[in-house]
This record gives structure tokens, sequence and C-alpha cells, in this order.
């Protein structure tokens, strides 16, 4: 059967607008809580500095009507002058603390995001949907104005406007209170139409254009990428690349066009609106004064205030549509950040249901029951601490029926494996490509889960372990060297520059065979890889990545070591050189050796060879090749090369 | 070094890379200058309804109340409102495809550009960086074209405002005039100043920003996650994004408190304008010199001036900081190809003898030799093996032959020309190359193979190459046979080859290409030994009378080859057979096969 990826109504977080963005707020006031009163004196000092610009004409005009004198005139524009600048300043002390503990909140926010990619279950990394809900909590947290920080904003901006239509609404009342209602009702239909444009717009545009933007996005990537500038010369593909990418862009355009027409009809339409409401207004304010006694004073006061009033009150409605949109990238950040909270409790769940499995009776309201147990335990289980590493140098691993699959798989990429890796031997893994080598590995390290069976470590299933702690047992090198762009030692210690001893990485480095190169840098250890963040920062070579991989794990000295296929790009004195320096590394620990090149394999205590899933011989070298079996005759094959004779290969 | 640069963009070089951009767009979309002057044109004139009309209707209240005039001048300005803002949604909307037009031509560009360049650009870090910078550039920042015509449209339309709004001023107080300017002068001296706080402070976050990009993003890319994980890297990240964090804040908040100070004198000057222009307006209408109607148009006359002002003074500046962001496009499309391409044809015959004469090559801004007067011949037919510690100039050998590189000295010659001579894609055409980094696309395997290049039973032909090259067993199982697409980011049902089967596809697309010289670059590297013995066994099927070139690690490919060549240091330092290297006592070739033959001989 095939392993099902997880529904995506499981995983996706689907919360409301306003839980949202109280979620956001919560976490911006608990990395800054200054932020809280901020924003409260934010609100009153805006909506002050909007009405203050109301009343100082309107007193003006009063003083001028009242054929007021010079004196008591220059009385008025004094206070009031100084009322400004009182809230100008105000204003400017606020804004001067606010802006950038937003930006310090959102880094927070994308440290969350940034732990929990760095340390999650490491099979989600490699799941397309996990990638897709971390790519898409990148977005949510890249730039000021996007989901997370874009929420922070529109909390502040709709907490400003809801005091700015309270104030402005007060003032209306003591005209006419009707005229509220009818300025609310006439601003809902200009968000109506805008929605409605809206829909249509996403339906007919945005939706249909959406898998062409992926096209397009790759389309645009790839004839940028230089990688692929080999290919593309050689290949003559220029004429037939620009052509697609042409041609999807015309088609892109063309759908654009019809979006910005659909908008062209929706402004026409609330111009229109606008007009009536403007003219609903004057005609209201200028009946006031001819018929009611209205002052001019006080029209202009009054003009002032329905127009800020209609101003906030359609920006609060349009800004929803932005929310909206920002708290659906919310619940990206925190789908991703809420995924599968702790890998270790559900595949406890797993394991236990799997050892009750025998008295699990299949009615449902037992399986109901058994769920509240599973439920109960995973509580419990919480509060308790995982177990300790045991405290011993002899490791003894253990495969029990280990099977795995992909997520979306049909095939067991291991299938029903027993093994057992005693202390301080060494296993050599080989076999075809696609038989199960690394994923082999993977699941020693923990990297992934066994989809049934288990793993022990001394008589211990590894789950019962923390996961951080577990892997402190390994120092891999895998084929493919990560350089960092930090400085060397750091690259070597892989922790913080506090904790790395700069003597013991420039040891293992000469250990390695680096001293050379080493000694050849002016700031030795302290020299930055890779020009990423330094321009003197200085690129290593094939070889010299291997090394540094090798430093690396010298530098751990864990206690098992695992060499996926380290020498696949190097020459064959290099590669000789290199299996000389790995019997440094290895000493007497326990190790295990995936190769291609049986040629390795010699040096090992116990060959398992795989295929399809299984291992299917396991023995010495010589075993081995006594047996006749698969692996005497891979042997062969690349053997035949270095002999006289002919070998065929039996398939 | 960004700083000298922000320095360096002065007046010529701005006006200069406008000159590029408008000329590009007056060839490409010639109605795009019409809707700016249309857009100029509304934006200046609507101020003045809200300026004039309400005056006349004040004075009106005040005066003959006439019913009728009041009606036509509500009429006016509700009505005039209506119609500018009319025209100026619809100018913007069709800005806005113009806009979208303009964004997909000069990113189209960009794309052609990339492809165009000689390849030597596409291995130069710097050009690469500047491809990002231009890329970026005519985007995120300065909103391209439109980003620009915007702050343009902006600016004129602001002059024109103020133009008007002086006239209404000057005929009835021109003092307010000077109040003003007075304000603003000491306004834009604050804005001087704060701008150099600013630009310092973004000069201190230049490394913070590059490291804050690495770090919160690159390392939580997947292909780090394995070593971060079992080496218990997080926490040492975790740290060093915190430590970016508090950095990055401490900057922005020095940043925010030095320029309180300016910002607190400019709310000084605010008020001060205000008083002095309300005090001096409702003194005149005391003294009966303007009217009521005087008083608000002269208000709101007033803070249009300044609001004007302001919006230009920002757009100037906003001008030249876009203009310097489009600047990054200019120079990456200034790239200059300097590889000489020649015009002869490659002659259509089946002899294709190529000959490397005292062949020298250094790569650009290297001062080292990588190959030193490489002197050998090619015979046409002829099965030559490459090999040779790593870095000993191999693949630089191949893209040298590939005239992906051109020699530093000596020539290469092809049939006793020089390949200079040869029109560059005709050359292309008689390789067919599979290197070690080959890149396939996420397309469909037959498009892989085909690329575009169509022939009569397209399909046949790719199925009988993907049978040649090992994949033909594969390929049955698919559902969609040799249009199933491979990788996920074009088609969402593509399938992820493996190592392996995506080496079998680069050599079927080698193979259908079907040019009379093939090289392959370690095309068994990622093979098993099984697979790699299958490509062997097949590989007089695969080559045929071809001439090949065949580069790799493994010594085991050399049995099948006529020739052997071994670089050292970057010469030729042996060659010949299998077994005449092998006796060469203490030669590379006879140490590297016993290094690996030692594992193998004793069975």
């Amino acid at each position: 059967m095939k392993r099902k990826e997880e529904e995506e109504d499981k995983n996706k977080k689907n919360y409301g607008m306003l839980t949202n963005m109280i979620y956001v707020m919560k976490g911006t006031f608990k990395y800054q809580k200054p932020l809280i009163p901020f924003l409260f004196f934010d609100a009153v000092v805006q909506t002050a500095m909007a009405f203050i610009w109301l009343v100082i004409p309107k007193l003006v005009i009063d003083q001028i009507m009242g054929n007021g004198s010079i004196s008591s005139l220059l009385k008025v524009v004094l206070i009031a002058s100084v009322i400004e600048l009182f809230f100008l300043a105000f204003h400017q002390y606020v804004q001067t603390q606010m802006w950038w503990r937003f930006i310090y909140a959102r880094m927070e926010f994308i440290m969350q995001r940034m732990r929990k990619a760095l340390t999650m279950n490491y099979e989600k990394l490699e799941n397309p949907k996990a990638l897709d809900y971390m790519g898409k909590a990148e977005r949510a947290t890249g730039g000021n104005m996007n989901g997370i920080e874009g929420m922070m904003h529109s909390a502040n901006d709709l907490f400003i406007s809801v005091a700015k239509i309270i104030t402005s609404a007060a003032v209306m009342f003591t005209l006419n209170p009707a005229m509220i209602i009818l300025m609310i009702l006439l601003s809902l239909v200009h968000y109506i139409l805008i929605d409605v444009t809206k829909r249509r717009d996403k339906e007919l545009c945005w939706d249909k254009l959406a898998p062409d933007f992926r096209k397009i996005y790759y389309l645009d990537q790839t004839t940028k990428n230089f990688e692929y500038a080999k290919d593309i010369r050689l290949f003559g593909m220029k004429d037939w690349l620009l052509g697609k990418q042409t041609e999807i862009h015309k088609k892109a355009h063309a759908k654009i066009v019809a979006s910005k027409n659909r908008w062209l009809k929706c402004g026409i339409l609330n111009q229109i609106l606008g007009a009536i409401q403007d003219g609903i207004l004057y005609a209201w304010l200028i009946y006031a004064v001819l018929y009611q006694g209205l002052t001019i004073a006080n029209f202009t006061l009054y003009l002032g205030t329905v127009i800020t009033f209609i101003k906030t009150l359609s920006q609060v409605l349009d800004n929803i549509a932005e929310t909206r949109k920002q708290s659906l990238e919310v619940n990206d950040y925190r789908t991703f950040l809420e995924l599968e909270e702790d890998a270790m409790e559900d595949n406890r769940t797993v394991y236990d249901r799997e050892a009750n499995k025998v008295k699990a009776c299949n009615t449902s309201s037992d399986n109901d029951r058994q769920r509240e147990k599973t439920k109960d335990k995973k509580t419990n289980s919480k509060v308790n601490t995982y177990r300790k590493l045991p405290m011993t140098d002899r490791y003894e691993f253990t495969f029990e029926h280990v099977s795995f699959q992909y997520l979306g798989q049909e095939n067991y990429a291991l299938n029903d494996v027993d093994l057992t890796l005693k202390s301080g031997k060494k296993l050599a893994v080989v076999g075809l490509n696609g038989a199960g080598k690394t994923t082999f590995i993977k699941l020693l390290c923990r990297l992934y889960e066994p989809t049934t069976g288990r793993i022990l470590l001394n008589g211990v299933d590894i789950r019962e372990y923390d996961r951080k702690e577990y892997y402190t047992i390994f120092a891999p090198v895998f084929q493919n060297v990560e350089c960092f762009a930090f400085p060397i030692a750091e690259n070597v210690s892989m922790k913080s520059p506090a904790l790395t001893d700069c003597t013991k990485a420039e040891k293992t480095l000469i250990l390695a065979g680096l001293e050379e190169k080493i000694s050849s840098l002016e700031k030795g250890v302290k020299t930055e890889l890779l020009k990423v963040l330094h321009d003197d920062g200085i690129d290593l070579s094939g070889g010299e990545k291997q090394k540094l991989a090798l430093a690396r794990a010298l530098y751990k000295d864990a206690k098992v070591v695992v060499l996926d296929e380290p020498t696949a790009a190097l020459d064959a004195l290099a590669e000789y050189k290199q299996y000389m320096d790995f019997d440094k590394l290895i000493g007497g620990k326990t190790a295990v050796y995936i190769s291609h090149r049986l040629s390795s394999t010699r040096f090992c205590d116990a060959i398992a060879m795989f295929a399809d899933g299984k291992i299917v011989e396991y023995g010495t070298h010589e075993e081995l090749l006594k047996s006749n079996g698969a692996y005497a005759n891979m042997y062969e094959v690349q053997a035949q090369y270095y002999q006289e004779k002919e070998v065929v290969f039996d398939a | 070094m960004h700083s000298e640069e922000e320095n360096c963009f002065g007046c010529k070089k701005a006006i200069k890379t406008m000159k590029y951009f408008y000329k590009q767009a007056i060839d490409y979309k010639p109605g795009y200058f019409i809707l700016i002057i249309g857009s100029i044109l509304v934006s200046s004139i609507t101020p003045f309804i809200n300026i004039l009309f309400p005056k006349y209707i004040i004075d009106e209240l005040l005066g003959d109340k006439n019913t009728n005039r009041i009606i036509q001048l509500v009429a006016f300005i509700v009505i005039g409102n209506m119609i500018c803002n009319m025209l100026k949604n619809a100018i913007d909307e069709n800005l806005g495809k113009y806009a979208d037009s303009f964004e997909r031509y000069f990113n189209i560009k960009i794309s052609r550009k990339s492809i165009e360049m000689d390849f030597e650009h596409t291995e130069n870090s710097d050009v690469l960086n500047q491809a990002q910078k231009a890329e970026t550039g005519m985007s995120w920042y300065s909103g391209g074209i439109d980003g620009l015509t915007k702050c343009f449209v902006s600016i004129i339309s602001s002059i024109i405002t103020l133009t008007g709004v002086t006239v209404v001023i000057v005929t009835k107080s021109s003092l307010l005039l000077l109040v003003i300017a007075i304000t603003i002068g000491i306004t834009t001296i604050l804005n001087a100043k704060k701008n150099a706080i600013q630009v310092k402070a973004f000069q201190g976050l230049v490394a913070l920003n590059r490291a804050f990009g690495y770090i919160f993003w690159q390392l939580s890319n997947f292909k780090y996650g394995k070593d971060i994980r079992l080496y218990g890297a997080d926490d040492m990240m975790m740290q060093k994004a915190k430590d970016n964090n508090e950095e990055t804040t401490r900057v922005w908040k020095k940043q925010a408190l030095s320029t309180l100070p300016y910002n607190e004198i400019d709310s000084v000057i605010t008020a001060i304008r205000d008083g002095i222009t309300y005090f001096y307006l409702g003194y005149k209408a005391i003294k009966r010199v303007i009217s009521i109607g005087d008083f608000t148009m002269l208000s709101s006359a007033a803070s249009t001036f300044s609001e004007s002002l302001t919006s230009m003074i920002f757009n100037v500046q906003e001008i030249h900081k876009k203009l310097q962001f489009m600047n990054e496009y200019m120079v990456f499309m200034n790239y200059e190809n300097s590889l000489v391409r020649g015009e002869e044809k490659v002659k259509k015959k089946d002899e294709y003898e190529f000959q490397f004469v005292h062949v020298s090559f250094k790569y650009p801004r290297s001062e080292d030799y990588v190959l030193k007067d490489i002197n050998l011949t090619i015979k046409s037919g002829e099965h030559l093996s490459v090999v040779g510690l790593n870095g000993a100039g191999k693949t630089t050998f191949i893209k040298l032959l590939c005239r992906l590189y051109e020699v530093s000295e000596g020539e290469i010659l092809l049939n006793g020309v020089n390949i200079k001579e040869y029109d560059y894609e005709e050359y292309m055409k008689i390789f067919s190359v599979v290197f070690q980094d080959f890149k396939l696309l996420s397309f469909s395997i037959k498009e892989n193979v085909a690329l575009g290049h169509s022939l009569q039973d397209t399909d046949e032909k790719v199925t009988e190459h993907l049978k040649l090259s090992g994949l033909s067993d594969k390929v049955a199982t698919l559902e969609k046979g040799i249009e199933t697409s491979i990788y996920k980011q074009f088609e969402e049902d593509g399938i992820e080859p493996s190592g392996g089967e995506a080496q079998k596809l680069a050599i079927a697309r080698a193979l259908y290409k079907n040019a009379p010289i093939i090289i392959l670059d370690e095309p068994t590297a990622a093979l098993d030994p099984i697979a790699e013995y299958e490509i062997y066994n097949h590989f007089d099927q695969l080559v045929g009378k071809k001439t090949a070139v065949y580069i790799s690690h493994r010594l085991s490919s050399c049995k099948f080859c006529d020739r052997i060549i071994v670089f050292g240091e970057g010469t030729v330092a042996e060659s010949g057979t299998h077994e005449e290297l092998l006796n060469k006592q203490g030669g590379i070739y006879s140490k590297m096969f016993n290094a690996q033959a030692q594992y193998y001989v004793n069975v």
C-alpha cells in the first residue's frame, strides 16, 4: 500500500483573521513589551492630530465671524499651535520608538521558523509538502508588509482607524445621527463593489494564473541560471527556451490586461458612488447652513469631519482584504510551526499502538477508547523526560524487522531488515543504486524513523532517547560536503565562536591532511569560507572539502563513524590516500561504510549486500566471494578491469 | 565600497541611465508616453477643484445665498472630482498594463543576455553577482520603468501644481509665500541631515544584511539538514541569528534616536508655520482684507503648497535612488562578448580532425596557467581517453575544445582551420557532450532528449535513444511514457529521476543530437558498478564510428579507447595505449591504475 502523505486538511491551519491578529500581537508584545504603551499612545496622538487640523480653522473662523479682536485671535492661534506642537513632538517620538521594534519582533518570528527548520524531523525536510509549507512560512515573514509584520501594522492601523471613526462619529452625532448610518451604508456598497471585483479577479485571473506562475518562475530562473550555461550553449537551446519563456509571459500578460480592465470598470462605478456620497454630504451641510442656522465655522468643521469619517471607514474596509491576505500568510506560518509538534511523541504513540495491536478489538468504541488512551499517554509522556544515553563506550545497534517507505511511494525502500552492528566493528554497506544503502544509514542516524519495526541501541528503542542527544553518537562524512560561510574553525567545530576550540580545530585539520592549506592562509583557521559574507572568504576544492569533513568528524570525536560514499569525486591516488586518512579517524571505533567501490570493503569486519531494500548477503569479504553470489559478481565486474581475464556479468 | 559607488552616482550617470531606459521604452511601446502626459495633466489639475470651489460656495453662503448658484457650484465640485478621479483611475490601470509589459520585457532581456553572453562570463562570480543585482534592481526597489515613471509624473505635476498654487496665493497675500518658503527651506536642510544619517546607517547594515540573508534564509535549506542535525549545529546557527538581530536592531535604534532631534525641530517649524499662517490669514480676514471664502481657500492652498513641495523633494531623492538600482541592469547588459565569432561554415563531411598547436590557457583574472603548451591531434573516428589527477586540467581541455573558452596562446585547428574562424553556433553543432555537471530541464522526457529540435518521427527516435542509453525499462513503467515530466518545478506530477537515471537521460540527449564528436565527462560517476558495466558494454554501440573523447577517474574505461592521454600539471604527461602506459615504470597512469588495482589483485 502507498504510504500516504498527510492530508492537506490535517496539517493546514485555518485560523480566523482576528485569532491570527491576536496571535501575532501576543508574540510581538512578548518580544517587545514597550510596544504596548507606544501602540496605545500612537492611536491617541494620531486621532488628536487628525482633528486638530479641523478644529483650528473653525476656531479662527469663529473669531473672524464674531468680530473678535486681534489679541483674542492671537490667543486662540497660540494655544492651538502649542497643542499642535505637543502632539507633533509626541508623535515623532512614538514613531521613533516603534518601527524598529516591529522589525525586531519579526526577526524573532523568523528565528522561530528557523529553529523549527533546523530541528524538525529530517524526513519532513525532504518532503515536498513540508518544504512547501516552509517556503510559505518564509514568505509570511519576508518583508515589512507581508504576513507577520504586515499583520502587526494592520493591527496598529486598525486601532488608529477605530479611534478616528469613533471620534468623528461622535462629532457627527452632535449634528445628525442619521447621517452616520447613511455614510456607513454608502461605504459598505463601496466595499462590496471592490470585494466582488476582487473575487471575480481572483477567480478569472489569479487562480487561473497560479500554475503559470510556477512555470514562469522556473523558466525565468533556469534561463538566468549559469549552471545551465554549458548545456544551453552546446545543445543550442537558446531559441527554444526563450521561445517558451516569451510565450508563457505573453499568456500571463493577457490575463493581467483583462484584470486591469476589470478594475477599470470597478473604478468607474466607485467614482460614481463617491460622487453620490459627496453630493449628499454637501447638500446636507448646505441645507443646514441655509435653513438650520449652522455657522460657516461649523460648516467647515463638519465637512472635514465627515470626509475624515468616510476616508477612514473605506480605508478600514479596503484594508480588510489586505489583512485577510496577511492572515492567510500567518496561517501558512503557523501551519509550518505547528507541523507535527513533536516527532518523538507521535512515534511513541505509533509504537504503543503496535504493542497493543494483539489485544486491540476493532469495534469503533474500542478504537475511540484506544485513541483516548494514547492521548493520555501522549500527555503523560510529555511530562516524562527522555531516557539518558547509556554511560558506556560500547554501543551496539540492532535492527529488528525494520522497514521504511518514503512518503507517497508504493515500494519499500527498506524491507524487513534485521542486522546487528557490534561495538567497535566496521560494517560495509554495498549494493546497486537504489538498493537502500543510504536509507539504511539515515535510519541508523535517526534522520528517518522506521515505518515498521524498531532499532535498538544497547537493547533500548532509539526513539526513547532525545533525538538531539542521540545525534551526538555519530560522526558522519557524506559525499557532498557542505561548507558554511563562517571561519574554518567554526566549520570544523560546528559550534558558535565562544564554544569553538581553535587549537583543537587546527589539530584535527592537520590530522585530516590540511596542514599545508592552513599554513598558507594568512588568518589560519580564522579564515572565512565562501564569499557569501566576506569578499576575502576562500573556496575549497572538492578534495579539500572532503578533508574538512574529515576534520569535522575528528573534532566531534563521536563513538560511531558513518561514511557515505566519501570518495566518489576523487581521483585514484586521492581516493587511496583518503582511505588511509579514514583509518586515522576510525581507529577502534564502530564504523559504517557505504561505497560503490568495493575496493574499500575488504578492510571491514562485515559486509552487508543490499538489493531491493533487503540484505541479501552478509559476511566477510572472503565468505561472500566464496559463496559466489551477488557480491562476488559485482566484485568481479569491477575487478575485471584490473585483471587480464574477461568476466561476463551474469544478470 | 558601496558608499563610494553611491557617491559616484552623479547627475550625469543618472541622466544616462534614464535615457537608456526611456529610449527602449519608447521603441517598445510609444503609446506609454501619451498616457504619461495624461497622467501629469490630471494629477496637477485635481487639487485646484478642491482649493477654488469651496471658496465660492462659502462666499455664496455668506452672501446672496442663491440656491441655483450653490447647486451649480456643488455640481462643479462633485462632478469635477468624479471625472478627474475616473480619468486618473483609467490612466493608472492602463499604465499598469504597460508596467506589466515592461517588467516582462526586461526580465526576458536579462534571460537572453544570460544565454547569449560569452560562456566565460558565466563562470565569473562578479557577473553572477551583477546578474542578481540587475534582477533585483529592476524589481523590488525601483519598480522598474513604472516605478521611475511614477516618480517622474509626481515631480512634474507637483511643479505644475506649485506654480498654480503660487499664483493663487500671490494674488491674495504674497507674504504667506515667504513664510512657507522659509519653513520649507529649513525642512529641506533637516531632511538632508537625516538622509546623511540614514545613508550612514545603511552602510553599517550592508554586512549585517548580507549575513541576515544567509543566516535567516539560506541555512534552512534542506541540503544543510543532515550536517546541522548530526553535528548539533542548530545552537550555533540560532546564536548567529540572535547576534545578528541584536546587532541590526542596535543600528536601527541608533539611527532612529539620532534622527529624532531633527524630527523634533521639524515639529517646531511646522507648528510655527501653521500658527503664523492662521494668524496672518485670520488677521487679514478680521480686517476685511479678504473674505471668509478666501481664508479657507488660502489655508488649503498653503497646505497644498507644502504637500506638493515635500512630495517633489521626496520624489527627486527617490528617483535618484531608483536610477541607481536600475543602473545595475545597464551594467549587466553591457558586458561585452570578446569571443571571436567567425563566419566560416563547418563543412559537412565525415572527417573531423582536431589539432592543438602549442595551446596554453589561463583563466581570466588568474595568473596561473591551467594548461601549458599542449600539442595534440585527435584523429577523426578516434576514441580518446583523457585521465589525470583532480585539477590536472582535463575539464579545461574539454572547455577549450568546445570553444567555451578562447585559448590564451597557440591555436586549435579543425581540419586545418583555426576554430575561431568558424561560425560559433555551427561549431557548437558538431559536439554531443555529457558534462559531469549536466543539467536536465523540468520538462517531459521527450523534450529533454529532443530539446525542441523536432524531427520527423521524433517519438520513435527518442524512444530508440532512450533504449540505447538503457532507460527504456524505466520509461516503460511510466504511465505517460516519454511524455512524463521530470522534476516538479514545471509540471506538478513530474517524477524525480535517480542520479543514474538522470545520467542516462543526459546520455540519450547527447546521442539524439547525433553530432560527429561525442564527449563524455565522467559519465559514470553516479552509477553503480553494474550500470557502469552496461554503459561500457554498449560503448561501441553508443559511439560507433564517431570521434569520442572520454574523461574518467575510473581507469577501467580506458581499455575501450584507442589512445589514452594522461594530464599532469597542465601538460600531456603521457600518451599511448593502456598496455604501453602500464609498462611505463613510475608513470602517473601506472601509479593510478595500481592504486585501484591493488584491491582486486589477490583474488
